[in-house]
């Protein structure tokens, strides 16, 4: 990155940038007064001897007085100037005055509800130039939804909504952080925000957006965007979840000593309630519920995936 | 005075023996144990922070996975909050100076203060349990604070981590207690409050503070654990509880704590200053008030580290002002510090500079917590980089700083003996150089919106993150050469005498080592303490 | 008491001897610190209380409704009496009366035993009833325990001071006109005791 900020991508954006760049100044100041005044009085009053004169006064009513009010009042502008630009972005737009996107956070994946009901995951995709509130919500721990190159920030929570709004005015792709500790996978909870041109856009609305993915094509993005790469690989190797490879028509004994061949029954009914049956030697608690969120197509795509892994 | 230079009189050293240490009811034994102790767990803790930072070398896991990142730097978190700095400079310089400086023979309530220091031992032995189980399922890793939901479900440690906690708690608040009733009671006759030393009125407000924030961290850590044992809806949400409940009231403690971590440390640069400047502390009241003010009012702000969690509009506003009222005392004290200096004879031994070195890098913390008081900057910066650097500059550029300063200035009459005093100015060099150059890029990654807690990063964070990372190994060997000589002049420093700075603080006026009683007879204060130049007036 | 005298000065047995009157006042500002501290603790509890009642006013009011008003009220009334003769214990110690002392001190400790078996029944009540943390996820038992358990912990505390300052009394004749600081600051304690009480039967049984 090339400027000290990255880049901002909002006009909103751009005032909280003032109101930093109006603080450091004040904050520079007084940084570079004090210590100057600390370095030149330490070599200015050096030692010479013992009998130095030094001077008797122990204080000064007047300094005191003048160095409360001058920070009192810079304090205070900047707490108004703060507020001014926050609040802007504090006050949510009505949802019929913006465009809604519901946000799903879970350990360790972000999905995506458009109000024409399509998803996606991982990705967000946004019209420039329009208000887009983003309603967000959390399946589990707390999350929290960063776009840096926006300068907002919301904490994601379980059990009631949080929101976040902005305008985008240029197009492009930026960053998605997760920015509340949420266990393992919590520096891999990411995500792009693409924001996207009129024409683009209209491609999205109308489901054209995105290339049609073939079964096999749309399983593997799956195992992808809903993260369960971070915690079953394809190459054999251990890792928090059983691997992949060859798991069709694997035998596995369960934590309850139940023995089953894994066949799509097995693999739908683990990934709507995975904590019911677990292999025995992995951890529960692990894996997320995906009840509600995969569509039996979904979950028969992800399955013609699995297959090919021998 | 009647204490004698030769060695006539038993120093407080002797006899040695396990049983009259760990029994001991001499404030000054009892200092030197937390003393020991504290610094031992500031080293695991800081071998925790170097594997973190190890790890953060360059992008991708090649030390440990993520749950190991994340087992790191939750001990080192842990343990130096709450082993090492809240017990910090009150239980180490504090439990050692505060009866000499007020012309006592002791606390109010010796016994207590052992029973401080017995439960203190016990704390940390019950948080070390946490470290028995399997490194999958009992190593913490829900970081220092706690947060719910993760915390009720994850790893087996917490319990003995928030028992260990909340037993270190009782420790805090009894001497806390301690404090306060030997400060309001004990002191020599003539010396009034205006006439104490201003550490002494910086361990009396981070007392207050001790007393009455730590029981409401204690019912908090209660409520989890009494949640994970008896699955209690307090904070999980499918159980009907708040998780914003447990960061209300977890930060209702921990905000006012980091006060508790300051204001000692203030107080010794407080009496660093005059004594290396041979001029009296400029604007005594003022400094002693604001210590008391930044107390009361660090009551009221702990809402800044909730304003991205869903708080009303209006909550966030009356926070952001809070916390805004809470700098202005702070910066009071920054500018008498310096004023000290004016007109002054200074002379810069290592003590000073360490109390000089505590100005300049305690101005870059207190400064750069105004973004993140300022509400439209601090939604940016929030569990971003740049707060992970801010306070790092208040503890370990602050606290530690005027900590290992004031074990500088204190070594010769603790011990009686110097230390090596160009060894001393290379450590604080050392510590300097590697202290920025570790955390001054923080604050440009935190800019980047690099997220806290992340054991990878994306490539465009590495370079910042590579000699951050650098300091990082220069800041732990600065330690090394730091302790290593103070430990060495405990052994084998030449004598050092009664009083080598020609301070005029009572603890000067006794022998080094003092004797156990301290004073032969309470002496009758006629002057303050910071009276330099006024005997040639 | 055993020989000490193979412990070294500043050990244990060997404190430096205080002036009583000095030792009095330092015990009793301890004290009234120590008690600071127990309000914030419980302030705590009775925070979570507020919170969770906010939240859910029909499980409160349901909750209440299960609890038996006149067991609490008998508590009361059980506690205050206590705090009465607390009270005219520490008057016999400030007058040296020794009888009226441990009368009064006996007295006290046995309202706190009839405190004791009222809760004793109440809980056997609600757990044979199912209601119990772990067992049962209401959250307003759950408070419930929580704060009528931690008071009861200090009961027992306090009681056992108050055994201790019998003991004390009886044995050692310790307390009398010039030394009655050890009566006084007990007596502190279970006031405190006592007000905590005042404070959570009207939350958790009348509203």
């Amino acid at each position: 990155m090339s400027s000290v900020f990255p880049e901002y991508a909002t006009e909103a954006a751009r005032q909280v940038d003032h109101v930093q760049f109006f603080i450091f100044l004040v904050m520079a100041f007084w940084f570079i007064a004090c210590n100057a005044v600390l370095v030149y009085f330490v070599f200015r009053y050096k030692r010479k001897g013992p009998d130095d004169k030094v001077s008797t006064v122990k204080g000064n009513h007047t300094l005191e007085v003048v160095w409360t009010v001058i920070p009192t009042i810079l304090v205070l502008g900047i707490f108004y100037y703060g507020i001014k630009v926050w609040a802007g972005t504090r006050t949510m737009p009505d949802d019929k005055d913006a465009y809604v996107v519901d946000i799903t956070g879970q350990k360790w994946s972000w999905s995506y509800r458009y109000p024409d009901g399509q998803t996606t995951d991982q990705d967000l995709y946004v019209p420039q130039g329009e208000v887009v509130k983003l309603r967000m919500n959390s399946l589990d721990v707390l999350h929290s939804f960063f776009i840096p190159e926006f300068r907002i920030k919301e904490d994601v929570v379980p059990s009631f909504y949080t929101y976040l709004w902005f305008k985008a005015d240029r197009a492009g792709v930026y960053n998605i952080f997760c920015t509340e500790y949420c266990g393992n996978r919590h520096s891999q909870m990411l995500g792009k925000l693409h924001v996207l041109t009129p024409e683009e856009w209209a491609a999205f609305k109308a489901k054209d957006y995105f290339e049609v993915l073939t079964p096999l094509e749309h399983g593997k993005d799956l195992y992808v965007k809903k993260a369960c790469v971070g915690c079953h690989t394809t190459d054999g190797s251990a890792s928090i979840g059983p691997t992949f490879k060859g798991i069709i028509g694997r035998q596995e004994t369960l934590t309850d000593g139940r023995t089953l061949t894994v066949d799509f029954d097995y693999i739908e009914r683990s990934i709507n309630k995975p904590d019911d049956e677990i292999v025995a030697g992995y951890p529960k608690g692990q894996m997320p519920a995906f009840e509600g969120q995969l569509t039996k197509q979904d979950i028969q795509d992800i399955y013609t995936f699995l297959e090919t892994l021998k | 005075m009647s204490s004698t230079e030769t060695q006539e009189y038993s120093p407080y050293l002797q006899p040695g023996g396990f049983k009259n240490w760990f029994f001991t009811v001499d404030h000054k034994r009892i200092g030197l144990m937390y003393l020991y102790a504290i610094l031992f767990f500031f080293i695991i803790a800081g071998v925790c922070g170097l594997i973190v930072k190890a790890e953060l070398l360059a992008p991708g896991m090649q030390f440990v996975d993520y749950h190991g990142y994340n087992v790191f730097f939750t001990l080192h978190g842990t343990i130096m909050v709450f082993l090492f700095i809240v017990p910090g400079i009150p239980a180490t310089l504090g439990n050692f100076l505060l009866p000499l400086m007020i012309g006592a023979k002791d606390v109010a309530f010796p016994r207590l203060n052992l029973l401080s220091f017995w439960i203190y031992v016990l704390g940390a032995f019950v948080v070390i349990l946490s470290l028995i189980g399997p490194w999958d399922e009992a190593w913490l890793d829900t970081g220092w604070t706690f947060y719910t939901p993760y915390s009720i479900d994850s790893s087996t440690g917490v319990i003995p981590v928030t028992l260990g906690a909340f037993i270190l708690g009782f420790s805090s608040v009894l001497t806390g207690l301690n404090f306060v009733v030997t400060i309001h009671r004990m002191r020599a006759p003539g010396m009034t409050w205006h006439r104490m030393p201003l550490f002494v009125w910086s361990l009396y407000s981070a007392s207050l503070i001790q007393i009455l924030a730590t029981p409401v961290v204690g019912i908090t850590l209660l409520l989890l654990i009494m949640e994970r044992l008896f699955g209690i809806g307090f904070f999980s949400p499918e159980l009907g509880g708040d998780p914003i409940m447990f960061e209300n009231f977890f930060w209702f403690y921990s905000h006012p704590v980091v006060y508790i971590m300051i204001l000692p440390a203030m107080g010794v640069v407080a009496e660093i200053l005059p004594v290396f400047s041979k001029k009296a502390i400029f604007g005594y009241r003022a400094i002693a008030y604001s210590s008391i003010a930044i107390a009361l009012v660090s009551f009221f702000v702990w809402g800044h580290h909730l304003f991205v969690s869903g708080m009303s509009y209006w909550s966030r506003w009356i926070f952001s002002l809070l916390t805004f009222a809470v700098a202005i005392p702070t910066a009071i004290k920054v500018f008498n510090w310096i004023a000290t200096l004016y007109k002054g004879s200074v002379k810069m031994d290592s003590p000073m500079l360490y109390a000089c070195g505590f100005i300049f890098l305690f101005s870059i913390a207190g400064l750069t917590g105004i973004p993140l008081a300022t509400l439209a900057t601090d939604v940016h910066f929030h569990d971003t980089y740049f707060v992970v650097a801010h306070f790092h500059y208040t503890m370990q550029g602050g606290t530690v700083v005027a900590l290992v300063g004031g074990l500088h200035f204190w070594w010769p009459k603790m011990y009686g003996r110097m230390y090596n005093e160009l060894i001393a100015k290379v450590g604080f060099w050392l510590l300097f150089l590697g202290f920025n150059a570790t955390f001054m890029p923080m604050f440009i990654l935190g800019y980047w919106g690099m997220p806290r807690r992340y054991a990878d990063y994306m490539a465009e964070f590495a370079d910042l993150h590579f000699a951050s990372s650098l300091g990082a190994m220069v800041n732990g060997i600065a330690y090394i050469v730091i302790l290593g000589n103070l430990v060495y002049a405990a052994f084998k420093g030449r004598a050092a005498g009664k009083n080598p700075y020609n301070s005029l603080s009572l603890e000067w006026s006794i022998p080094s080592p003092p004797p156990l009683t301290n004073f032969d007879e309470i002496p009758t204060v006629t002057t303050w303490t910071y009276g330099y130049g006024e005997e040639n007036t | 008491m055993a020989n000490h005298s193979n412990w070294a000065p500043g050990t244990f047995f060997h404190l430096h001897e205080e002036d009583p009157v000095e030792e009095y006042e330092n015990f009793k500002l301890g004290m009234w610190i120590f008690l600071a501290t127990e309000v914030l603790l419980f302030g705590g509890l009775f925070a979570v209380y507020f919170v969770m009642k906010w939240r859910y006013p029909d499980l409160f009011l349901a909750g209440a409704a299960q609890l038996n008003a006149l067991l609490g009220t008998g508590n009361t009334l059980v506690l205050l009496c206590s705090s009465f003769t607390m009270a005219l214990a520490v008057d016999a110690a400030q007058r040296g009366q020794q009888k009226k002392l441990v009368w009064n001190l006996v007295l006290t400790l046995a309202f706190g035993t009839v405190f004791l078996i009222i809760k004793f029944f109440e809980w056997k009540a609600k757990i044979g009833h199912g209601w119990f943390p772990g067992l049962n996820l209401d959250i307003f038992f759950s408070i419930y325990f929580m704060t009528t358990g931690l008071h009861l912990l200090h009961v027992l505390v306090g009681m056992s001071f108050i055994g201790l300052l019998l003991y004390r009394a009886v044995v050692h004749k310790r307390y009398h006109e010039e030394n009655f600081g050890g009566v006084e600051i007990g007596g502190l304690y279970w006031h405190l005791v006592d007000v905590i009480w005042i404070f959570l039967f009207p939350l958790l049984y009348l509203i």
